[in-house]
């Protein structure tokens, strides 16, 4: 006669690999009757005998939280399988002897195959198998199913144990919890006898005491005289003691036994052996030099970012420099009107152009931030960085709204949704802003190659972004302290392995990103530097980017509300029209100080502005609100026009003072 | 071990890591309790949520992919409810 056995295990621990080499891949796929979820089957011949196998779902537990925990539970007490082979990763004992302690506890004929002992062996463990088997009362078959090690022993082991029949294992709950479970038992003994043989007395009332909802359908279906008064009285009383968490003291005690388990079974390697990912983290998400570590990388990576890319810089500065002038000549030769003249060498090439000219550096930027992402390494910067938020009171899940910021804040306000509390979502969101973003990244690489050498122009932007976590820190401590009052949110954070990046996936993110911010600046940009282009140009009649033009109006207009910065009346305008995006910034300059035709706009606003100007004006940008489709979104997930409004005025407002601020400690040391 | 673990973030550590040498157990014991809490409602987690499929996100170079950045689990109100009866 054939027998049968159900193949279980938790997802990833080679499950699928097990149950093709039992199979040798002769299998059927169908799906469990009645569920979506898929069933495969198969066999195979060993020492003259068939061996029917089931490939049950993966699954963690054998409690009733998901279908695949369901299906596997009532195919074990249900089919009964002759044998059930519990597929264990050697290399995380702890977590998979959960599921074996509830198939043991469920009596089931149990086979372990303790598969990846190659990797639990790499990570410096030592498992003592036999020692294992007897204190589960269970084999235990050592393997490495993806090298076909262990298949022939496991085959062996199951026709050796096949029908065997197995007590429950016995696991104390401790004297709070266990007179319960045996009053319970002996209840459900006397009026429940068919499912008590069934199941078992103890894992029924375990399984009540947990309020498995399955488990307790299941009892009032069988017979309704058993779920009586006196049941409901033994579960009240049982939640009169731990409240309706009887569930985690019942988990806590399983985990319990199995630390008991693994303490007496496995030896750990010494320190040495500690997994390099581990060492890593130890120094780069340390409480102390986890934030210096950050700021060293990002000061190599903007150093990086201007000195690699200086002699492509030039190459292309003098390539638009050169259409500009050329372009120009031709068009003036073929006696163009003058309008589309300073339309296309003005408006186009002087406002796309300069955008052109710092590509390089934008392109390394998105290579150094693609591999700091590959790496893992980008998630531990955050992580670092939200310990320090959390400190300050914010909330866990402000963390990926956080992390978002860096790329774009849209998302990233959206993104705290995913806060429950009001006042969390509130300050994240005010936070947000300051998180540098792409774009305004973009204007910093472009501005400090524009008026600062190589060597400093890193330094430069490393200090903008030391600037804006210094000031989210701040300004979240004085929410949290003033019109955003709140407790303190804990959180913990499961961070993903380290990869070493690949070069094909490193490259292909940076190119990726970078035509993705060339196709932007062709269209968007290029519209805007287009519209600045014809509001310096008319009305009819007035110099090019003169006072009298209406660009020069409106910036004349709100001029005196930046005079005290030095921004002057065009630095403004870029500004204004920075609300619409901050790329708009760089173009807006190309256009007013007409580049395309004067030569590089270093030697242009270098005649108009210090590097201390320049210097301020990136601080500005750093601060005031990113664009207007960040404060669209910010309306829309506050619904508030009063939270819309204040988060404006708040960062216009912060970006002032500070700027200020940094201009006169400026002229104090020296710079003006 | 699950209970400790919940304090344990509840007082402060943030990281797998910090509770797992708390503990002075492995890390992947600990994920194997935190998940366990997560089934059992007391902790909740979120994912970085990038897309190209969402209009906010059409723009901004860093949807083109999901950039593993981990999981963030934090308390649910049964998580709080218990650790103040506790």
């Amino acid at each position: 006669m054939a027998i049968t056995i159900g193949v279980i295990g938790n997802p990833n621990t080679g499950k699928s690999t097990v149950f093709n080499a039992l199979t040798g891949r002769r299998h059927e796929v169908g799906n469990w009757p009645g569920k979506t979820v898929e069933k495969k089957t198969g066999r195979c011949r060993h020492e003259k005998k068939w061996i029917n196998v089931v490939d049950l779902p993966g699954t963690y537990s054998l409690a009733a939280y998901s279908a695949e925990e369901i299906i596997a539970r009532n195919y074990i007490v249900e089919e009964k399988p002759d044998v059930v082979v519990d597929i264990v990763d050697a290399s995380n004992l702890e977590r998979n002897l959960y599921l074996t302690i509830q198939l043991l506890e469920l009596g089931a004929n149990v086979v372990i195959a303790l598969n990846m002992m190659d990797v639990s062996k790499k990570r410096g463990f030592a498992i003592n198998t036999k020692k294992l088997s007897k204190l589960l009362g269970v084999p235990v078959v050592p393997m490495v199913a993806s090298k076909n090690q262990g298949i022939s022993e496991l085959k062996d082991a199951i026709i050796k144990n096949a029908g065997k029949k197995r007590k429950a294992l016995f696991v104390d709950y401790g004297p709070d919890l266990e007179p319960k479970i045996k009053e319970l038992s002996e209840h459900i003994s006397k009026h429940a006898k068919k499912i008590a043989e069934k199941y078992g007395a103890k894992w029924l009332a375990v399984k009540l005491i947990e309020q498995d909802q399955n488990v307790v359908r299941m009892i009032k279906r069988a017979d309704s005289d058993i779920y009586t008064e006196e049941l409901r009285k033994f579960i009240k009383n049982t939640e009169e003691i731990y409240g309706e968490n009887a569930d985690i003291e019942i988990a806590d005690k399983r985990y319990g036994y199995i630390n008991g388990v693994i303490k007496k079974t496995v030896k750990c390697a010494p320190l040495a052996k500690i997994r390099r990912s581990d060492k890593i983290d130890c120094i780069v998400t340390n409480e102390y030099l986890g934030i210096p570590i950050l700021l060293f990388l990002m000061f190599l990576l903007f150093q990086f970012v201007f000195l690699a890319a200086e002699p492509f810089v030039m190459v292309i500065d003098n390539i638009v420099e050169w259409l500009g002038l050329n372009v120009e000549n031709y068009l003036v030769s073929m006696d163009s009107p003058s309008w589309l003249t300073g339309l296309v060498v003005h408006g186009a090439i002087g406002g796309i152009g300069n955008v052109l000219v710092f590509i390089p550096n934008i392109a390394l930027l998105f290579l150094a931030i693609a591999v700091l992402e590959d790496s893992g390494y980008m998630a531990r910067a955050a992580f670092v960085m939200d310990r320090v938020m959390n400190k300050i009171g914010l909330h866990g899940k402000a963390f990926i709204p956080l992390l978002l910021g860096f790329g774009c804040n849209v998302p990233a306000i959206m993104a705290t949704r995913t806060l429950d509390n009001e006042k969390d979502r509130m300050t994240t969101i005010l936070i947000n802003s300051l998180i540098p973003c792409s774009a305004r990244m973009v204007v910093f690489v472009f501005i400090a190659g524009a008026f600062f050498e190589p060597q400093a122009a890193g330094l430069v932007v490393w200090s903008l972004i030391i600037l804006s976590i210094i000031l989210a820190v701040l300004v979240g401590y004085i929410l949290r302290k003033s019109v955003l009052k709140g407790p303190r949110a804990p959180f913990v954070i499961e961070l993903p392995p380290y990869h070493i990046p690949t070069f094909k996936g490193v490259f292909h993110h940076m190119f990726d990103r970078t035509f993705e911010f060339i196709s932007k600046a062709g269209k968007f940009i290029l519209v805007v530097a287009v519209v600045i282009w014809f509001l310096a140009t008319y009305p009819e009649g007035v110099e090019y980017g003169s006072s009298e033009s209406y660009i020069g109006q409106i910036g004349h207009l709100i001029e005196p509300l930046l005079a005290p910065l030095g921004f002057g009346w065009k630095g403004s305008v870029a500004l204004l029209f920075g609300f619409l995006a901050k790329e708009v910034v760089i173009s807006s300059f190309g256009v007013l100080y007409e580049v395309a035709e004067e030569g590089t706009l270093q030697s242009v606003l270098s005649s108009e502005w210090t590097p201390l100007q320049a210097y301020v004006f990136m601080v500005f940008t750093l601060i005031y609100v990113p664009c207007i489709a960040a404060i669209a979104t910010i309306k829309q997930e506050t619904h508030s026009w009063k939270w819309t409004a204040f988060a404006i005025v708040y960062s216009l407002v912060l970006a002032w003072i500070i700027s200020y601020f940094v201009l006169q400690i400026g002229y104090l040391l020296g710079f003006g | 071990m699950l209970k400790q673990i919940l304090k344990l973030i509840a007082e402060g550590k943030s990281s797998i890591s910090e509770i797992a040498k708390e503990m002075q157990i492995d890390e992947s014991s600990v994920v194997s309790a935190i998940d366990e809490l997560k089934r059992m409602g007391y902790l909740e987690s979120s994912q970085s949520a990038c897309s190209m499929d969402k209009p906010a996100c059409s723009n901004c170079p860093f949807a083109k992919r999901a950039v593993e950045m981990g999981r963030v689990f934090s308390l649910t109100e049964k998580g709080k409810e218990y650790l103040e009866k506790d």
